[in-house]
């Protein structure tokens, strides 16, 4: 099962985030199979970007968003796009 | 709510002999505001903790992995994961209670900004390994 979960880059005390689709069973030596987004706390106003139409794309092939992504997604109106897509 | 902590958590406070912190909404615990709180911990005492709860706290933090998947990953029961992950985090919170480093950190970090801010543009160069130094 694919999942889009968010994985830290960055040094050491400068995170910075990407959200990858990435194989589940894939911890952390799996290469991820797609990068739909990055968050980075860091610059001011913590901006999130994030590819929508990727994003639906995977979602649509079944791919599970994590929590922490969901709650992203939803935040950004994604996930209401992705049900309104469904029915 | 003092610097340094996610949005939501009010303080770090001593309930017995385990530190707890206090956060407003429930269901907060995967916030981005508190991956990047806890990341930023682990960056700063990651290396006083076991091997275990550092490594199982990095994959839930920093990699977004489930209980599940982390115990699936160590051969280990959901519920030890859990054990480690919890007594790393009051770990954690010790240290950040007495030491306030990572809030030292956002503190300077905010500083520096401000400082780049009042910087006048042709000293910009000059100023920036100063910043650099003073926001790490």
């Amino acid at each position: 099962m694919l999942k889009i979960r968010l994985t830290r880059m960055g040094a050491k005390k400068v995170p910075f985030y990407r959200i990858v689709v990435i194989d589940a069973r894939a911890a952390r030596s799996g290469a991820p199979v797609d990068t739909v987004g990055w968050y980075d706390p860091v610059k001011k106003d913590a901006p999130v970007k994030l590819d929508e139409e990727k994003i639906l794309g995977w979602m649509a092939k079944g791919a599970q968003p994590t929590d922490t992504v969901r709650s992203i997604l939803k935040n950004n109106g994604i996930m209401a796009k992705f049900a309104e897509s469904k029915k | 709510m003092r610097a340094g902590f996610p949005v939501g958590v009010k303080e770090i406070c001593l309930t017995g002999r385990r530190l707890s912190y206090i956060i407003k909404r429930v269901g907060d615990r995967m916030s981005l505001e508190n991956i990047v709180w806890k990341g930023g911990l682990l960056d700063c005492y990651g290396a006083l903790l076991t091997a275990r709860q550092r490594e199982c706290l990095d994959l839930y933090y920093n990699e977004n992995l489930t209980l599940g998947e982390i115990a699936e990953h160590f051969h280990i029961s959901r519920q030890a994961v859990h054990d480690a992950m919890r007594h790393g985090e009051e770990q954690l919170m010790t240290y950040e209670a007495a030491l306030h480093m990572e809030e030292a950190r956002t503190a300077r970090k905010e500083a520096a900004a401000a400082l780049a801010r009042m910087v006048a543009p042709e000293r910009a160069d000059e100023a920036a390994p100063l910043l650099r130094i003073l926001s790490e």
